[in-house]
């Protein structure tokens, strides 16, 4: 009885084997393996990663936050502040900009971070206005392009002093 | 008979599970944005030599001077910032992303205990002079001290304790507290204020036996006299020091601009004076590690700059030194990781 039960156990698994191996070496599948053109991939997120295994780009929704310089990740994404896109990952793993929506006001922006901070914006706003920033670490020295329904201005802040390039208040 | 049919059935159940698996490979279960390979923070474990290491990956390893290889002590599942070594126990304490604060056999790795954390995660983990406390806070401020003799117990913190940043207790239980313009000395055993100084910290990077500390801001590093309550020297980075061997023009450059290199053949980029990330006292120096991928040395007395360690390929995330002063170790974003001999 246990020799046919073992005897019975090992045809299946053989033909088991068999359907698996066939699954992955059949020259059809081959071909579809070769041939996705025709495809449509669904997955919530992609990561390229490097050579070493670095994570360099994600393409995903609800993007955690990433690492800081000193080896920790940073403060969590508050509630709300959510956002899904492309983000892209430096050499070391540090988060460097994006190209993403929030999931809370529904604002869609592409940034550039320097190793440790953000330095450069283009956001759309879901209700038509539409800004441009460029900025330093501190905040001091800072070009803003900004349109809405009502106005369109430039504003530039230099070492902490703002200039008025033009600006018709009539 | 039997065993042979026994033994053949185990060896196609091995082959399914071997292809089942390299093909569920090309999935992870979570986002994680995070860099595997960095060192995320190293602790001494003997007077020299001899490290632990940690991983965003939550690998704990020894790591041992000259030896490539590392001997992996625990796998946690998970990503972990800091750790602490309690030799008397031979405990490791971890802080880790999704389960507080774990405490860790070093000679099997088993975990002994989880210590939970109210809210977030916690950077920074030390015990105290004594080891008789394991101190830590989260990224929220609310702190914790657990008793280690008394099994980790966790106690009630005084309502009277000064609001700021735990980062010392003596033997004595005096605890020192930190914040952005004081520093407070607590006698912990008896709840009550020992001294207040003024002081002005940005960012905390290291307090000397003199009560001295160093202030992190950026690219700036200063170090405030506590006595003397004011700061005596600001130092940073002076240039990028780039190893730039590999590219196809360095000997050309090299013969051409001799000037613009050092005597060890790196590239001097001036003008570019980047984020130091950790700073350390030991005997009459100042070290600092910067984005720059050096360390520097420096005089502690009147900020000199005596020297500049290089070789790291990646951020110099964290510095540690031993505790008679005679060796610093250093590891990197990349997983790179250096001792110093610095008598």
């Amino acid at each position: 009885m246990k020799k046919n039960l073992l005897y019975g156990l090992t045809i299946f698994n053989s033909i088991c084997f068999l359907i698996i191996l066939f699954g992955f070496s059949s020259g059809d599948n081959e071909k579809k393996l070769l041939n996705y053109s025709d495809r449509i991939l669904k997955v919530r997120g992609l990561i390229i990663v490097d050579s070493l295994g670095i994570e360099r780009v994600i393409i995903a929704s609800q993007i955690p936050t990433s690492q800081s310089s000193l080896g920790n990740r940073l403060y969590p994404r508050e509630k709300g502040t959510n956002v899904s896109g492309l983000m892209i990952y430096d050499s070391e793993g540090q988060e460097r900009g994006g190209y993403v929506t929030d999931d809370d006001y529904g604002n869609a922006f592409l940034t550039l971070d320097s190793k440790t901070g953000q330095t450069f914006l283009a956001l759309a706003e879901p209700y038509g206005a539409t800004a441009l920033q460029l900025w330093d670490r501190k905040g001091r020295n800072k070009i803003s392009l900004e349109t809405t329904d009502s106005i369109a201005q430039i504003n530039i802040k230099n070492n902490n002093k703002s200039i008025k390039l033009y600006r018709d208040d009539k | 008979m039997i065993n042979r049919y026994f033994t053949l059935s185990l060896i196609v159940l091995f082959l399914q599970v071997h292809l089942k698996a390299q093909y569920s490979d090309m999935f992870v279960t979570k986002l994680t944005a995070v860099n595997r390979t960095s060192y995320t923070d190293v602790a001494y474990v003997g007077l020299k030599d001899t490290v632990l290491v940690s991983t965003f990956s939550g690998r704990i390893s020894v790591r041992i001077k000259d030896l490539a290889k590392e001997k992996v002590i625990a796998n946690l599942n998970d990503e972990i910032y800091s750790l602490a070594y309690n030799p008397t126990k031979r405990e490791i304490a971890a802080s880790t992303l999704e389960n507080g604060i774990i405490i860790i056999n070093k000679q099997n790795g088993q975990v002994v205990k989880k210590l939970p954390l109210r809210t977030t995660w916690s950077i920074n983990i030390f015990y105290s002079d004594n080891y008789d406390y394991l101190l830590t806070h989260d990224q929220k401020g609310n702190r914790y001290i657990w008793a280690v003799k008394d099994n980790y117990g966790q106690i009630k913190l005084s309502s009277k304790m000064p609001a700021g940043r735990m980062i010392k207790m003596d033997s004595m239980g005096t605890l020192t507290i930190v914040t952005q313009n004081k520093l407070i000395l607590w006698d912990f055993k008896r709840d009550s204020l020992i001294k207040e100084t003024t002081v002005q910290i940005t960012r905390f990077g290291d307090m000397d036996y003199q009560g001295n500390i160093l202030s992190i801001d950026f690219n700036e590093c200063s170090k405030y006299n506590s006595n003397l309550q004011k700061t005596e020297f600001v130092v940073k980075h002076p240039n990028w020091l780039r190893d730039i061997k590999d590219y196809p023009n360095y000997e050309k450059s090299l013969k051409e601009s001799p000037q613009d290199f050092t005597p060890e053949g790196l590239l001097v980029m001036n003008g570019y004076s980047m984020q130091i990330t950790a700073a350390r006292f030991a005997k009459n120096r100042i070290y600092s590690a910067s984005i720059d991928r050096s360390i520097r040395v420096w005089d502690k007395e009147n900020g000199r700059l005596l020297n500049s360690l290089t070789g790291h390929k990646a951020t110099v995330n964290k510095i540690k030194i031993n505790s008679s002063e005679t060796q610093m170790v250093s590891t990197d974003l990349k997983g790179g990781i250096k001792f110093w001999d610095i008598n």
